[in-house]
């Protein structure tokens, strides 16, 4: 399968700390990738390399746009990555607090036109497709953590991506918040686009993933098809535990 | 019909404002003293209106706006003094000058953050006013006066003593025009980009916003405001110097703006009028010669606003519409799903 983005030998350095080390991987066209590792592999600085708020130490990232044209976007600046067609959220959600669900969703909707109506009009339909319809007056600092993650999809997805990079969106939702956002992702791939998924929940993560790349300390310590991430010793004992391995080899 | 009806409706504390601007005028008769303090109130407000887009709207803090402002009266000023100009084209030239200098200015300021940003503000103006009182192309420590021209009455409208309704009735339509103007931008494409920056660059930046560009846009319509705002002032007052850059007279926009709720629209005329009712009352009680006193209660009036009510009176005002807004959807949804009040619900 042709490749959206590819990552090579991405390296993050803060101050000593190796945050990304020469970490290498092909997001692939309409997939869902996901990148998995304990807390403080270096997932979240991966995304920030990616989307330009870091600049990476060294490496490259390479992007495929809609014509098929090959662009270095190593270290260009987060909006014009963007405007490229790749999106992120924020595993820390930034909900634009003193603005409505709706009006949140229209300034990502705003990328597309300069006309108030129209992007009123395109968030309208991003509102219905993640089940926010009844919320839209609700001001954002008034949302719960469920809907904050919910409104920081939606606005990411109202700028319309080819990519959509999706930073732990399901930590601290309960089992049918997860179960909506699955959905969700499974649509937004049925639709055509290509995610990049980080998650925690493994339950969540299996069965929708084609591809899983695992972060330890900064380092690539795995790639592959969800089950052979399950059964892969070395992610094993870095970061899933034997409860997992077990109830995998079971099924 | 419908459509004109919703528009009333929905500008129905705009046009109560505007009817009142335009009777009371009228209504006191030949009373030039508050003909005057309604000149001023306008002119701050529409100067509080333009720095509201930068630091409300924007949330880049300007503590410098002096220096648009100034610009604006001296080229007016200067222009009319030395070269016959009428104000109308000083204003244009004022208007000119200002936004390039905002757009040469803060392409580079911008590259500050916070705290640093609204310094460099205030430098910018102390910077001006240093110059402009040594330059003595413009009157140096002297000033510059304009004249009036009685053989040129329409264009030279405002210089004239005798009679302020008509510069008052013009003050005001660039006013309305201003506010209209501040209004439509709220609702713009520029004015979600401006809130999406200041609450957050980085969500900005994410959903492809360059905040560089859309701030340099928002300081650039605002210095064109506060220009216009100076050249309305020099020729009401027909003398600027210096002084016109200094801090003092950049925290009146300030704090027009802040007393009646930033980021508001409606904030810097409310605040305006309040600033002025107080400003006045106390002048009277204190006496004109101990001004320091009322900068005081500003001051502290300023810091109760900033920490109980960061909206200003708008603010409050909002509040207390909300509330009866919420409170009568309820009635309404109880009415609809036949479900009891609290404290009715005791059978089960
Ligand atoms: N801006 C930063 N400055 C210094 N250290 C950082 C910064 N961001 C992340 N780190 C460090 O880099 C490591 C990886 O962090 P992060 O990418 O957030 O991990 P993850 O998202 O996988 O939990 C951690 O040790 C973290 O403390
Ligand atoms: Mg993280």
């Amino acid at each position: 399968m042709k490749s959206v983005i590819e990552i090579r030998n991405l390296t993050m350095k803060f101050g000593e700390l190796m945050a990304n080390e020469d970490v290498s991987f092909d997001i692939e066209n309409n997939g869902i990738v996901s990148l998995i590792g304990p807390n403080g592999a270096g997932k979240t600085t991966l995304f920030n390399c990616v989307t330009g708020f870091y600049k990476p130490f060294s490496g490259k990232v390479t992007y495929w746009d809609e014509a098929g044209v090959e662009q270095d976007i190593t270290g260009r600046p987060t909006h014009e990555i963007c405007r490229k067609g790749i999106t992120r959220n924020f595993q820390i959600v930034k909900t634009l607090s003193e603005m409505t669900v709706e009006q949140n969703i229209m300034t990502g909707a705003f990328l597309h036109t300069n006309k108030t109506s129209e992007a009123r009009d395109l968030a309208e339909g991003v509102l219905r497709r993640t089940g926010l319809l009844a919320r839209k007056d609700i001001l954002g600092r008034n949302l719960t953590i469920a809907e904050r993650k919910r409104v920081e999809i939606a606005r990411a997805l109202a700028t319309e991506p080819r990519v959509l990079m999706l930073d732990e969106c399901m930590a601290g939702l309960n089992q049918t918040e997860i179960k909506d956002v699955m959905n969700l992702i499974l649509d937004l791939k049925a639709q055509g686009l290509t995610l990049l998924v980080v998650e925690h929940i493994m339950e969540a993560i299996m069965p929708i993933s084609d591809k899983i790349v695992v972060l330890d300390s900064g380092k690539k310590i795995a790639e592959g098809p969800p089950q052979e991430i399950a059964n892969n010793d070395e992610v094993i004992k870095a970061y899933l535990g034997e409860k997992y391995h077990a109830k995998s080899k079971k099924s | 019909m419908v459509k004109i009806k919703n528009i009333f409706k929905e500008n129905l504390f705009a046009l109560i404002l505007l009817a009142l601007f335009i009777i009371v005028p009228l209504a006191v008769g030949k009373n030039a003293d508050i003909h005057n303090i309604i000149i001023y109130i306008l002119i701050y407000a529409m100067v509080g209106e333009g720095w509201n887009l930068i630091t409300g709207f924007a949330g880049q803090t300007s503590f410098g706006h002096a220096a648009y402002f100034g610009i604006g009266a001296y080229a007016v000023a200067v222009l009319g003094n030395k070269y016959d100009v009428v104000p109308w084209a000083g204003m244009l030239a004022g208007i000119l000058i200002a936004t390039t200098l905002a757009f040469l200015i803060n392409f580079q300021l911008f590259r500050l953050k916070g705290h640093y940003f609204a310094i460099a503000t205030l430098a910018v103006a102390e910077i001006l006013r240093t110059l402009f009182s040594v330059w003595t192309y413009v009157g140096s420590g002297d000033g510059i006066k304009i004249l009036f021209r009685p053989d040129n009455k329409v264009l030279w409208l405002a210089i004239d003593v005798r009679n302020r309704l008509p510069f008052l009735y013009i003050t005001l339509a660039l006013f309305v025009l201003v506010f209209i103007l501040c209004k439509s931008l709220e609702n713009s494409k520029m004015g979600f980009y401006w809130k999406a920056i200041r609450e957050s660059h980085e969500v900005a930046e994410s959903i492809g916003i360059n905040p560089q560009h859309y701030k340099v846009y928002a300081m650039m319509l605002s210095a064109a405001i506060a220009a216009v705002g100076g050249g309305l002032y020099v020729q009401f007052f027909k003398y600027v110097d210096s002084v016109v850059f200094s801090l003092d007279v950049s925290m009146i926009f300030v704090l027009v703006t802040v007393l009646g709720g930033i980021g508001n629209v409606y904030g810097p005329i409310i605040g305006s009028i309040i600033y002025y009712t107080l400003d006045l009352s106390m002048r009277r009680l204190f006496g004109g010669t101990t001004s320091g006193i009322n900068l005081i209660i500003f001051g502290i009036l300023l810091v109760i606003v900033v920490v109980y009510q960061p909206r200003g009176i708008m603010g409050i005002f909002d509040d207390l519409v909300n509330r009866r807004r919420l409170a009568k959807e309820k009635a309404l949804q109880r009415l609809d799903t036949g479900t009891p009040g609290e404290g009715s619900g005791g059978k089960a």
